[in-house]
């Protein structure tokens, strides 16, 4: 079973994730901010992990700075309100980008893709 | 010798009665007179010899041997000496050298002067010297009597003869129509008046004097006008300024043809000035003459100046009534005519139907009744005048043959404009006119800022032979420059090419008048088309300025209220999703979910439009992709919506269809909002149909994707307005829409062209180049990363 981290400041989208992605087969744990984003990437050494950009304290592109400094192949979705980030550089490192949206079927193709599933 | 005479009271009555015979005359009066007297007062000798009277021939009677007669014939030789008999007492100092017996001599005497003399001579010593002294001074006494009651009779009747010619002289002046008419009327009365061959009326100008008017009687010929003798006379008259009567004409004259006396009377009439009336060569009625000027010719010539002078004023009086009348009339004219215009201007700020309503106020009956009036602009850059518009009144024929139905004046200047007037627009627009120093009317208008009135082949060299040819033969023209603030606007041409009409100065003047107050009216117009393009221009800028600072701040804002808004619709419409799962499909809640689900993709798509706009357009995202593809996707977006709306959407997709390299996303929300747009511009029972093709225009190819609704259309006020931000006419909505997907398009080089028709519907040409697509990728590649 993967194992899939949703790091959102924003308590109702941490539930619907982790119930939406559950109901597709995956573990899913939780980080409200970026330490303990941090913290879990090494803890429980996700599959994946979806990153909202816009948090308190470390906003989730400087947690994907320090994910990629991790030296860690780990997929990153960035995962946000808004599409200004699309064109940040920063964000280029993560694997793909994806507005948030109540229909969570892109984001769960995504997933799919990225994890290399067959269905 | 009979004893018995008649009474001297009988002799009374009877010499009473001479005078007072209706037809008593000087001529032969004193002859009947004196012959009277001797034969009442049984004298051998009378005689009554006047000073104002014709000569009379003493009655003598007796023997021839008395001596009577060569004594009276030798007192009567010399005037001379017989007005020296009255001076003093009156009485002859030789009488002693009659050699008659009886005799006496006595004055007659008027106004206590001695006028004349009354001789009574008897031979024989009958009658007592004494008795015959009283007889005679009772005979003088009566002669003075009937002498001065003739007089006053005979001064009388020819006051009565003047006044009443002088009546008829000015009934008949009173009927000239111009001075002229007057002068020359002055002149022929003077000649009648006096009884004399001609008359000359001068009029001193500039220290010289000029013939105003000259009457001559036909046998007069050659006429002595102009001869050194009348004019001299003139000059001497008018330098004195005393009438002068010239009878001996020789005197003066310094070698005219004609012999003739003058009497020459300075005169001044207001209005006229000053001036010498002279008469010459007085003639009797049958003709004899030369006749001797005198005073009373004077005071008729005089008398009749007055008249002149009074019938001068009286047709001055009458012509300015006349001329205020005819004045008036042409006010009225002009303000009718400009209470067109203006009306024109009012309901209009458009120059062009100002100037059409001048042209037709020039043409217009109860205006200035022209035939044609045509406008050419002139373009300055090209030194050109140019054939812009005309209006003619239709041929005369066409219009007597309208009468029959309708009176065309009945309709007032409205209907006039619309059924008797003719455009020549399309005939005068080809008329361009050089506009230099050659010499040209219409060109010497425009540089001399004048305008002409133009008569052939008066003016001949004003025109050439090409303009006469276009402008239809006409042989007679007024122009008149369109002066609009510190320019010339064009030229006004008018004419009267059918009727042939003459351009009189009233009508020339009136549209000099016209068009003086056109060219204001057309600048008014100008200047406040101006100020209105300007107004809209700071509306523009304004509203513009609104947007920007909205937009800035969306974009400050942007961020914060996406995040604050979207998550939790995120969490709103994925939780009902969840719900809707876990419920029985068609059930009530299920219903519920379904709009719950509804209004947040809404609400989601309406934040993707602001965050879209707010931040500005790059195409981010490059992909290829299938034309057909991508458009199937839109229509199965949109499918549910038109579903739901009532509308319905027609495909006309070509099978063989490129792939494009594109942003797919924003393609498809540039194709999305234009379908939804459509879709909610036709409504209900509405249809939408969507064309995709590939046009070759050259070189390029793109692909087409036409959208086309039965909407009726956009208004053409807002057709420029569709694709501004925020603009919209629905009420609801961002107005977002057709801006980010024109914003998208063009950021693929491509292009959104509207086809509108009002009353039917929009096409909306949604144009992306096919060959371009390294462009794009380039584009794409330098694209701004900016701040997040």
């Amino acid at each position: 079973m993967k194992t899939i981290l949703v790091v959102d400041d924003e308590e109702s989208i941490r539930l619907l994730y982790r119930e939406e992605l559950e109901e597709e087969g995956y573990r899913v744990i939780c980080a409200s901010d970026g330490e303990e984003a941090l913290r879990k990437v090494k803890s429980d050494s996700p599959d994946l992990i979806t990153l909202d950009i816009r948090m308190p304290g470390m906003d989730g592109i400087e947690v994907l700075q320090r994910i990629r400094e991790m030296d860690t192949d780990i997929p990153v979705i960035m995962s946000t309100a808004y599409g200004e980030y699309r064109q940040d550089f920063n964000v280029w490192a993560s694997d793909a980008y994806i507005i948030k949206t109540a229909n969570l079927d892109e984001l769960k193709k995504t997933i799919s893709r990225l994890l290399g599933d067959e269905n | 010798m009979p004893k018995n005479s008649l009474a001297e009271n009988d002799l009374f009555t009877e010499l009473v009665e001479v005078f007072d015979h209706p037809t008593v005359r000087r001529e032969g009066l004193l002859d009947s007179v004196t012959g009277l007297i001797r034969s009442g007062l049984h004298m051998d000798c009378c005689f009554i010899r006047m000073l104002d009277f014709p000569d009379t021939i003493p009655h003598l009677a007796g023997p021839e041997e008395s001596g009577c007669h060569e004594a009276w014939n030798k007192l009567l030789a010399d005037e001379w000496a017989l007005e020296t008999t009255f001076s003093g007492q009156g009485w002859p100092r030789d009488f002693e050298e009659l050699r008659c017996g009886n005799r006496v001599a006595v004055p007659i005497l008027l106004r206590g002067r001695a006028a004349g003399l009354l001789f009574l001579g008897s031979c024989t010593d009958s009658i007592s010297s004494d008795r015959l002294r009283i007889s005679a001074e009772g005979v003088a006494g009566l002669l003075a009597l009937l002498l001065r009651r003739l007089r006053s009779y005979e001064y009388l009747q020819s006051k009565s003869e003047a006044m009443t010619s002088l009546l008829r002289v000015s009934s008949r002046l009173e009927e000239c129509r111009n001075l002229d008419q007057c002068l020359s009327g002055i002149t022929r009365a003077a000649a009648e008046l006096t009884g004399s061959s001609g008359a000359v009326l001068r009029i001193a100008e500039a220290g010289s004097m000029t013939v105003r008017s000259l009457f001559l009687q036909k046998a007069l010929c050659p006429p002595p006008m102009g001869t050194p003798n009348d004019e001299e006379a003139a000059q001497r008259a008018m330098a004195s300024e005393r009438a002068m009567i010239i009878n001996d004409s020789a005197g003066l004259r310094t070698g005219g043809p004609v012999e003739s006396n003058l009497l020459a009377l300075p005169i001044e009439w207001e209005g006229i000035g000053r001036g010498v009336i002279t008469v010459f060569d007085r003639r009797s009625a049958g003709g004899q003459g030369p006749l001797a000027y005198s005073r009373q010719e004077r005071e008729s010539l005089a008398a009749l100046a007055k008249v002149g002078a009074w019938a001068i004023a009286q047709m001055r009086d009458a012509s300015r009534v006349r001329e205020i009348s005819r004045s008036l009339r042409n006010r009225i004219k002009e303000l009718a005519l400009l209470h067109h215009i203006t009306r024109a201007a009012l309901n209009t700020d458009d120059a062009h139907v100002v100037v059409r309503s001048l042209l037709s106020a020039i043409t217009h009956r109860e205006g200035l009744g022209f035939d044609r009036a045509l406008l050419f602009l002139f373009d300055e850059d090209a030194h050109l005048l140019k054939g812009s518009m005309g209006v003619e009144v239709i041929g005369w024929d066409q219009r007597d043959a309208d009468k029959d139905q309708s009176t065309p004046t009945d309709g007032g200047f409205d209907y006039w404009v619309r059924n008797v007037h003719r455009d020549l627009d399309s005939r005068v627009e080809t008329i361009e006119v050089e506009v230099d120093d050659s010499g040209g009317v219409l060109a010497k208008t425009v540089l001399e800022r004048k305008p002409f009135h133009v008569k052939l082949p008066r003016d001949q060299e004003m025109v050439s032979v090409e303009i006469i040819r276009e402008m239809g033969g006409v042989t007679a023209f007024a122009t008149v420059p369109l002066v609009g603030g510190e320019r010339v606007l064009g030229v006004i041409w008018a004419d009267n090419i059918h009727t042939l009409r003459p351009i009189g100065q009233d009508d020339f003047r009136l549209l000099v008048s016209a068009g003086a107050q056109a060219g204001l009216t057309v600048e008014k117009a100008m200047r406040t088309r101006a100020i209105e393009r300007m107004k809209g221009q700071i509306m523009d800028l304004q509203s513009r300025l609104v947007q920007w600072e909205k937009l800035a701040a969306l974009g400050e804002m942007a961020a914060t209220v996406a995040h604050e808004i979207r998550n939790p619709l995120v969490s709103l419409g994925g939780f009902a999703r969840r719900l809707a799962k876990m419920l029985t499909p068609g059930s009530t809640e299920s219903k519920y979910t379904d709009i719950i689900m509804r209004e947040v993709a809404r609400l989601e798509r309406t934040l993707e439009d602001v965050m879209d706009y707010s931040k500005g357009y790059v195409v981010a995202d490059m992909e290829r992709i299938s034309l057909k593809v991508l458009v199937d996707e839109c229509v199965e977006l949109v499918r549910e919506n038109f579903r739901s709306k009532g509308v319905r959407l027609v495909q006309r997709i070509e099978e063989d269809l490129p792939e494009i390299l594109v942003d797919q996303r924003q393609v498809r929300q540039a194709v999305i909002n234009i379908l939804v747009n459509s879709g909610q511009a036709v409504g209900d029972g509405g249809e939408v149909t969507i064309d995709v093709c590939t046009e070759t225009v050259g070189v390029d190819r793109s692909v087409n994707i036409s959208i086309t609704d039965d909407g009726g259309g956009v208004k053409p006020g807002d057709l420029d307005r569709i694709f501004e931000p925020f603009f919209t006419t629905k009420g609801t909505g961002t107005g977002l829409g057709l801006t980010i997907a024109q914003r998208a398009i063009s950021g693929h080089g491509g292009e959104i062209r509207v086809d509108n028709r009002p009353g039917v519907g929009v096409t909306f040409s949604v144009l992306i180049p096919v060959d371009r697509q390294s462009m794009t990728e380039e584009r794409g590649s330098v694209q701004d990363r900016g701040k997040a």
